[in-house]
């Protein structure tokens, strides 16, 4: 999987292209983490070129929106479709991450 | 265990030192060699120049002595001549006094110009010469013999000046080679000085000849002498005297150089050349100085090979010299490397130890401060190092066994709390179930389960645990444990039973591991089938004579993770003949070598596929398939298969 950050205002832009498995996932976790180290506490997850999400990476979305929230910070997600959007469906995660339809929609107003 | 290759040992470092010094030596000693051979030659020509040039010299200055003094006497008697008239008596006297005068003067004549002594008389030329021991008085001049007109009359008269001849064979006289002094004499008539006739002396050459034979240079190096006209005067091959020139040699040998080097000589000039002897018939060395009055040449040649003989001898004696050297060099050079190289070799004898895993040895001492010592150090300190990180090596392997025995333990708990045993309700023919799961490497946290709830009812599940290794075996043996205490405790339906195992497991769930799961609850007396879902994949169901599809499930959030949801159930009805399979992702997410997903549409025709419905069957199939698209490539999720097929209630009959 490929992570490529940008800033867009306040928040941090983050773009996940490819395949999200355990060690995806990791990796993932460990960039929203260094970014909430540095003080970074809004954050719009892109998903517009993710092709696959383990269970693991479910388990990786969910982990960091928690421990950003615990920070008083916020998780948004964007673009979710295809197989993404169906594991989303069938786990419930559509139901408890907030999902918006694309990245200017998901920006903090 | 290696041991070093034979081939390293073939040259020793010795014996390649040994050869490396003596090529460095041998270019220093070649080149010594060969500038001191150059600068030997230079100096051994230079001395042969010098040696020729002082024999030449005094050679040249014997014969010109002896010249000088036969030249005096005619021109002491053109002298007297001049001085007054002559009686014919005392002419003839005076004639044979110069003879009794000078031994060396063979014969003499005084030949006037046509009747200049006597009016009357065309010829006019007394003529002494020696016969043994007398003195013989004869006349010259006749028709055939018209002296005026000869060579040795006309050129000194020309010329008005006195000359020696070219030397000529005396047939008449004692059979020498002779040459002749010619003098012009000359009377005052009328206040003019009026040319009266010639005085010659012949003289023998044979001592001359004797003088320049007795000349020797080295061994077979000689000196001629050679006239005006290049014609050998004297030569140690006789017949060369008098009849050939060194213009016929060069002519016989078609050599231009030799003939150049002849009309130096004939010019009068001096050199020292190299040519090819045409007499010796090898390269020979030629120094050449003229004789002055007669306009002659001397030559003293010598062959180079006896020039350099010394020189070559000396340089082979160098060589052989140089050549032992060498070979005691050598053997020196052999021994002391061999020294040095003692321990270098005790050091591969004991690091070949080492290899062997012997790594307690010790090292052969080594006191120098040297190289070597060095060498011997860091070898040392290489043995240490080595036996630590073999010691963290066998740590580290002993830590990775512990996780391999945790990973084995997970995969044993995890295993340990499915049902195995199969047909696992042989009494019940209203129905049949089978059930297999294959645990990943890092076993992944699947699980199903079935219980009967009473005479009526199966409780049955699949789960799959968001984590791997033993949190996730332990996750499932708690879910499952909670799902069959709390579905046990009975009066709740498949929402309810998701409920309450939702509420235990988010409790103090700090890892945020969550759970997949699916449950039914199944009336096989009725065929009224109950069932929630939790964010697992939806089952297949294949109605009998039908294409299997997905069971449309209600929406539920996976458990585990936000407390007080609410799931719901929804029902459907089973009739003879239908099956369901459950299956987790790790079947539809089962990658190929190119980390292509086996997908659902792969598991749908498989599961069309089977024409038997019994659930073994169905299930094998699907791993036969799953393992075939897989290819051996390692999976990372555990893969669970789970059918059920309804018999219905009447084949409870059969």
């Amino acid at each position: 999987m490929n992570i490529s950050t940008s800033k867009i205002d306040q928040a941090v832009v983050m773009e996940l292209a490819g395949r999200m498995d355990v060690i995806a996932a990791m990796e993932y976790e460990k960039a929203i983490m260094a970014c909430l180290q540095r003080g970074d506490l809004k954050f719009v997850v892109d998903l517009n070129a993710l092709d696959y999400v383990s269970s693991a990476g479910l388990r990786s979305l969910l982990t960091t929106a928690k421990k950003v929230k615990e920070s008083k910070g916020m998780v948004n997600f964007c673009n979710v479709k295809g197989v993404v959007k169906e594991v989303f469906a069938m786990s419930g995660f559509d139901t408890i991450l907030p999902i918006f339809k694309s990245v200017k929609d998901a920006l903090p107003s | 265990m290696k041991t070093a290759p034979s081939q390293f040992r073939r040259t020793s470092l010795a014996v390649k030192l040994g050869l490396m010094v003596l090529a460095g030596t041998s270019v220093v000693f070649a080149a010594a060699f060969l500038y001191n051979h150059a600068l030997s030659r230079r100096s051994i020509l230079s001395n042969a120049e010098t040696n020729a040039r002082h024999l030449a010299g005094a050679t040249v200055s014997r014969i010109e002595a002896v010249l000088n003094g036969v030249e005096n006497i005619p021109c002491y008697m053109a002298l007297c001549l001049e001085q007054r008239d002559w009686e014919r008596a005392d002419l003839i006297a005076f004639i044979r006094n110069a003879l009794v005068a000078d031994p060396d003067i063979f014969g003499s004549a005084v030949a006037f110009e046509p009747y200049a002594f006597n009016p009357q008389s065309l010829y006019f030329a007394p003529y002494c010469c020696r016969q043994g021991a007398d003195i013989r008085q004869t006349w010259l001049g006749s028709d055939q013999y018209q002296y005026f007109n000869l060579d040795w009359y006309i050129l000194p008269k020309e010329l008005n000046r006195p000359m020696w001849s070219e030397p000529y064979f005396d047939e008449g006289g004692g059979k020498v080679i002779m040459t002749t002094y010619s003098v012009p004499f000359y009377r005052m008539v009328n206040g003019r000085r009026q040319f009266q006739g010639i005085v010659t002396a012949d003289i023998a050459l044979d001592w001359l000849v004797k003088i320049v034979s007795a000349v020797s240079f080295l061994k077979t190096g000689y000196a001629c002498l050679i006239s005006q006209n290049g014609m050998f005067v004297t030569h140690p091959d006789k017949r060369l005297i008098m009849r050939q020139s060194i213009f016929d040699l060069a002519e016989g040998a078609a050599d231009a150089h030799l003939r150049q080097v002849g009309q130096a000589m004939v010019r009068g000039d001096t050199g020292f050349v190299r040519l090819q002897s045409p007499t010796l018939g090898k390269p020979s060395w030629l120094y050449y100085a003229p004789l002055k009055s007669p306009g002659w040449s001397l030559g003293v040649l010598f062959p180079e090979d006896e020039l350099f003989a010394d020189a070559q001898r000396m340089g082979r004696n160098i060589l052989l010299i140089g050549l032992v050297g060498f070979v005691i060099l050598f053997l020196i050079i052999v021994l002391i490397s061999a020294a040095v190289t003692r321990p270098i070799r005790a050091l591969a004898r004991t690091t070949a130890e080492i290899a062997l895993g012997n790594l307690d040895i010790k090292l052969p001492l080594v006191k120098s401060r040297d190289e070597v010592g060095e060498l011997s150090y860091a070898f040392d300190n290489m043995r240490v190092a080595l036996k630590e990180y073999i010691a963290g090596l066998t740590e580290a392997t002993v830590a990775r066994e512990r996780l391999e025995s945790e990973l084995k333990i997970a995969r044993t708990i995890q295993m340990s709390f499915l049902p195995k045993h199969f047909p696992p309700f042989p009494e019940q023919a209203e129905f049949d179930l089978y059930a297999r799961l294959e645990p990943a490497k890092q076993v992944g946290g699947d699980l199903y389960d079935f219980f009967l709830l009473d005479d009526q009812h199966l409780f049955f599940s699949i789960g799959d645990v968001a984590d791997k290794g033993v949190p996730a075996a332990l996750f499932m043996a708690v879910t499952k444990t909670l799902m069959k205490g709390i579905a046990l405790q009975g009066g709740l339906d498949p929402a309810g039973i998701m409920e309450h195992v939702n509420q235990e497991l988010c409790k103090e769930n700090d890892t945020n591991m969550f759970v997949t799961v699916f449950c039914g609850v199944l009336n096989f007396c009725t065929g009224k089938l109950v069932y929630s879902n939790a964010g697992h994949n939806p089952p297949l169901i294949r109605r009998a004579g039908s294409q299997p599809e997905e069971l449309p499930v209600p929406k539920g959030i996976v458990l585990g993770t936000i407390e007080a949801v609410r799931y719901s159930t929804a029902s459907l009805i089973l009739h003879a003949g239908d099956t369901l399979v459950l299956y987790t992702d790790g079947v539809t997410e089962a990658c190929n070598p190119s980390q292509d997903l086996y997908s659902m549409e792969r598991l749908r025709e498989t599961a069309a596929g089977v024409s038997d419905q019994e659930p073994k069957t169905v299930v094998d199939a699907i791993f036969q398939s799953v393992n075939a698209y897989a290819a051996g490539a390692p999976q990372s999720d555990d893969i669970t298969v789970l059918a059920l097929h309804y018999h219905g209630e009447s084949s409870s009959d059969r």
